[in-house]
């Protein structure tokens, strides 16, 4: 982080970061009083200095330790069996009991397959991965496992994390989240292997597929032929065709798309899709190994990577939401999945915008300097209503199941 | 052979093995109670072998392998007919009979195999339970064929079924489900188009099933169905997993292989802890019975001990002597030396705690050299020694006196042993019971016990005062070395290394002593029968089966790369 930003992160952890909800988003209303306190926060200093297992008993300590130590980065970790700072005064074994189950999406695993960027850079284009990948695990989390309350954050620069708060998934164990991930995780292979997904021809498609394929649908046309111009060149259309593991099939798809002249890279794809079709049609479709070929190109290209490892695992710390990026200087604020294809990576405000955004408004509306919230002066107002209408859902999940078990155990002593 | 009902029995080949419930009701158990009642001894061998013999087809033919192929009825096929191979003293053996295709097998038959399933299974685990490597390979080869059996229940059945123009049974995996609380309930989808849209959704991969439509989805909370999720087996909706009838059996399989894995550690654990905890007890009673009837081996003394090398000694005569020992011991500290009677009395309590002959002479030594010429020691005091442990003289391996003896003894001037609550007066003992922490009104009691000459009772509540927890015999205490057994396995309990070595005291034990059942508890007598049959498990498995299954579990380790 520059000098300038860092010399704004006091004002901004002051008067911006919204410590009081983020402290109850983090208490779940659990009845355990002591939740929050035994969550692992950890602190990035200026000049990558690392302070693991900080926790803090309520907001107002955790805003002086921020005013007093100033991290460029704050991270979650899990929830402990007892206080993490205290680790050394006691004797037991810090031991981490929950934690949200996590995901984090990064423009890093799509290099292989973007056409418009590379390294550090992102535009509006291949965002839409981002986009896609988000839509797919989203409707997965709810739909197959009966998820609620999840948050989606931008990363600040180039990905997107899911934190999902559900207790349920809190109290998931590892080997729970490693069946998660497997379940939802397509991709395989790395740098080495050039075709990454594979469905068996015997089986039919699970329902989870088929409704990641509906949804890559929707856009590949217009996202990968049209923007990403994956058919645009010869060169790169030979790319796919080299996918294709039937032999017969392959030969009759470089003489059609490769050889044969096109106009534009959506004939190209048209016409590899109709031959690939008529293959299919002609054959007995559970013998050849091209029934799903169509699927498998629009999944590698489109089904979300995922860095498993940070999913896997309990104790894995994720940066958390409203941490400024020390690059960029923008905020890690929540995006609303319902309208993610609005969200826009680069109207999100940084750092500098949002102190200035304050300055502003006071010098217009001078009586407001005092008795309106800084936040709601600034670009950050409606991120920070996202967020709590976040953490008031969770609060009623938490209350509703506590009176329902009430209710039952109460029908138990009648 | 029914353990210890007859006192004087020790001949362990004849009589049965006591064997809990009879009910010998399900052709497809999952194994959750232990049978109990009777068997005989020779058919217990013959159950061992015909379980083994099927178990080692798996070996061959793995089934797991082969999962969903079109192919499985034919691999069912191929396995069925192995099996009826495998003949056992019973006639045909009990896979075979439990699952046979022609309807009617006989009632009595098919009884008397379900028998054979259950008890077999549990010998077997026994055997198993231990080591590691031993343990893996039966539960693969239990889970492998519960695989087979529940396959061959559905799939196989439906085969031959088809052909026939009889309907599929899903039914065996209900059943297996019902009886055994596996918790997991079958939904019946009907005809709404919700119903209809989740069958069919949920029904996405049913190559493999028969068309019958009434074979009912089980609803199961996805954490627990974490390996059909994991493959994308099932279809999720809301935190559910519809598992089809076909993939329950994988289920139920992940289940039984956890269970057993479970069953197993217990079954190790129990083993090793009843061992630690009762082998002190043993230990005495074997003192007690050498001491009493003198017939046994020389060198069978030695292997029952932990072992006590001398660098232990200044500790353990802290912690764990009875006043008796701990006085000689600190005698023979202050003064490099003790007497005839003391050398005797201790040497004999040293080599019953389990310190070698050869430590015994280096202990002694290291002592007495430090104010004797070392040839004067190797000439007078070395043959002492080794007529303690019956390697001169008369050659008897004596065994460490009783109190009885003790307080029976007449120390005379310079002598070091003695009990002290007889042969101290009350001066010098009350100095010793004070500085091992004993307090003024126990002080009191033992003053008057020794006044009633009741030694056994003063010190046993001198034990109870070093360790309040334990229990003792209510006479107090009767023999120093138990006295050192039982303040051992009071420390025991706070958990502290304890280094006991107990496979050859186990075969000594159960091979050529059988303590007369009086004399023991319930407890011992429970873990005698255990390792009472874990021997002749061992010995008949290691005659017949051992270099088999050695290399078996070795192939199948090596094929997983784990050795
Ligand atoms: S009573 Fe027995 S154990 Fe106790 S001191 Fe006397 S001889 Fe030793
Ligand atoms: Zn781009």
């Amino acid at each position: 982080m520059g000098n300038d930003a860092l010399d704004m992160l006091p004002l901004y952890y002051k008067i911006l970061f919204p410590s009081k909800l983020f402290v109850r988003w983090l208490s779940y209303s659990e009845s355990d009083e002591t939740y929050f306190k035994r969550r692992e926060l950890s602190f990035t200093l200026a000049g990558d200095i690392y302070l693991r297992y900080q926790s803090f008993p309520d907001d107002t300590e955790l805003v002086k330790a921020l005013l007093s130590k100033l991290p460029v980065k704050i991270d979650i970790g899990a929830v402990f069996n007892k206080e993490p700072r205290d680790n050394r005064k006691t004797m037991d074994v810090l031991i981490p009991l929950e934690r949200e189950l996590i995901f984090d999406i990064d423009m890093d695993d799509y290099d292989d397959i973007r056409t418009c960027c590379k390294g550090p850079e992102i535009c509006k284009n291949c965002w839409r991965f981002i986009v896609i990948a988000a839509k797919i695990l989203n409707a997965a989390l709810i739909e197959d496992f009966g998820f609620k309350n999840i948050l989606w954050v931008y990363s600040g620069r180039r990905g997107i994390h899911g934190w999902i708060c559900d207790k349920r998934a809190r109290r998931l164990t590892t080997e729970a989240r490693s069946a998660i991930v497997d379940y939802l995780s397509l991709i395989e292979g790395g740098e080495f292997k050039s075709k990454r997904v594979t469905l068996p021809a015997n089986k039919n498609l699970h329902p989870s597929i088929t409704r990641a394929l509906d949804i890559i649908e929707k856009e590949f046309e217009d996202f990968m032929v049209k923007d990403q111009k994956i058919f645009d060149t010869v060169e790169s259309a030979s790319k796919i065709v080299d996918l294709c593991t039937d032999p017969e099939l392959k030969t009759s798809l470089r003489n059609k798309v490769l050889k044969t002249p096109h106009r534009t890279g959506l004939e190209r794809w048209k016409c590899l899709e109709k031959a690939v079709e008529l293959h299919v049609k002609e054959r007995n479709y559970t013998r050849t190994h091209a029934r799903y070929f169509l699927d498998e190109i629009k999944l590698q290209l489109c089904y979300p990577r995922l860095d498993v490892n940070v999913s896997r695992g309990i104790n894995h710390l994720l940066k958390a939401p409203f941490c400024v990026h020390p690059k960029t200087h923008r905020v890690c604020v929540p995006v609303d999945i319902a309208n993610i294809k609005k969200f826009d990576p680069f109207t999100v405000p940084t750092i500098d915008q949002l102190l200035s955004q304050i300055d502003a408004h006071d010098a217009l509306q001078p009586e407001e300097k005092d008795n309106k919230e800084s936040y709601a002066k600034t670009d950050l107002a409606q991120s920070i209503g996202l967020f709590r209408k976040f953490v008031v859902l969770c609060e009623k999940e938490a209350i509703m199941q506590r009176s329902s078990e009430q209710r039952s155990t109460e029908s138990l002593t009648w | 052979m029914e353990f210890g009902s007859t006192p004087k029995r020790s001949k362990l080949d004849s009589g049965h093995v006591n064997v809990a419930h009879e009910d010998f009701s399900d052709d497809l158990p999952f194994y959750s109670f232990p049978p109990t009642g009777k068997i005989d001894l020779i058919e217990v061998d013959d159950m061992v072998n015909e379980r083994l013999s099927i178990l080692e087809v798996f070996e061959e033919l793995k089934i797991s392998e082969i999962g969903q192929s079109k192919n499985l009825a034919d691999h069912l096929g191929t396995i069925r007919e192995r099996l009826k191979q495998i003949e056992s003293k019973f006639g045909d053996n009990f896979i075979t009979t439990l699952h046979a295709r022609t309807l009617g097998a006989h009632n009595t038959l098919k009884k008397d195999a379900r028998r054979r399933d259950q008890i077999s299974h549990f010998l077997l685990r026994l055997y198993f339970c231990h080591p590691q490597e031993k343990k893996t390979w039966f539960v693969n080869r239990e889970t492998e064929l519960l695989r087979y059996r529940l396959l061959e229940e559905t799939v196989g059945k439906a085969a031959t079924n088809a052909l026939s123009g009889q309907k599929n049974d899903s039914s065996v995996v209900a059943q297996m489900i019902l009886k055994n609380n596996l918790n997991y309930e079958p939904i019946h989808l009907g005809n709404s188009d919700y119903d209809r849209d989740l069958r069919r959704k949920a029904s996405f991969n049913n190559l493999f099933v028969t068309n019958d439509d009434k074979s009912p989805f089980y609803r199961i909370l996805f954490e627990d169905a974490l390996d059909v999720v994991r493959m994308r087996k099932a279809y999720l909706q809301d935190g559910y997993a519809y598992v089809s009838t076909h993939d329950m059996i994988s289920l139920i399989c992940t289940k039984f292989r956890q269970e057993l894995n479970t069953a197993l550690s217990r079954l190790n654990m129990r083993r090793s802890d009843e061992e630690h905890r009762l082998l002190p007890i043993i230990n005495n009673i074997y003192l007690k019975k050498i001491a009493s009837a003198r017939k046994l081996k020389a060198d069978a003394s030695g292997k029952l001990k932990e072992v006590v090398t001398p660098d232990m000694i200044d500790n353990l005569a802290l912690e764990h002597f009875p006043p008796c020992m701990e006085s000689i011991h600190l005698n023979l500290r202050k003064n490099h030396h003790i007497k005839y009677g003391g050398r005797l009395h201790y040497g004999l309590f040293l080599k019953g705690i389990g310190l070698s002959l050869e430590d015994a002479v280096k202990f002694f030594r290291d002592e007495f050299i430090q104010k004797l010429a070392p040839e004067k020691f190797d000439k007078e005091y070395r043959y002492g020694i080794r007529y303690n442990y019956g390697k001169e003289g008369k050659k008897v391996d004596f065994s460490p006196y009783g109190c009885e003896k003790i307080i029976n003894s007449t120390p005379g001037v310079g002598d070091a042993h003695g009990c002290p609550f007889k042969h101290f007066d009350w001066t010098n003992l009350k100095k010793f019971l004070v500085r091992k922490g004993v307090g003024d009104e126990v002080l009191q009691n033992i003053e008057s016990l020794v006044e009633e000459k009741n030694y056994s009772k003063a010190c046993g509540i001198y034990f109870t005062v070093r360790h309040p927890s334990h229990q003792i015999s209510d006479e107090g205490i009767t023999h120093p070395n138990t006295f050192y057994a039982e303040s051992r396995k009071a420390l025991q309990r706070n958990p502290k290394r304890e280094d006991l070595i107990l496979e050859d005291e186990i075969d000594h034990f159960t091979g050529s002593f059988l303590p007369e059942e009086e004399t023991l508890n319930q407890d011992l007598l429970k873990l005698l029968k255990f390792l009472k049959l874990l021997k002749l498990l061992n010995q008949w498995i290691q005659a017949k089966w051992n270099r088999n299954l050695h290399q078996l579990i070795q192939t199948s380790l090596q094929s997983k790369n784990l050795l």
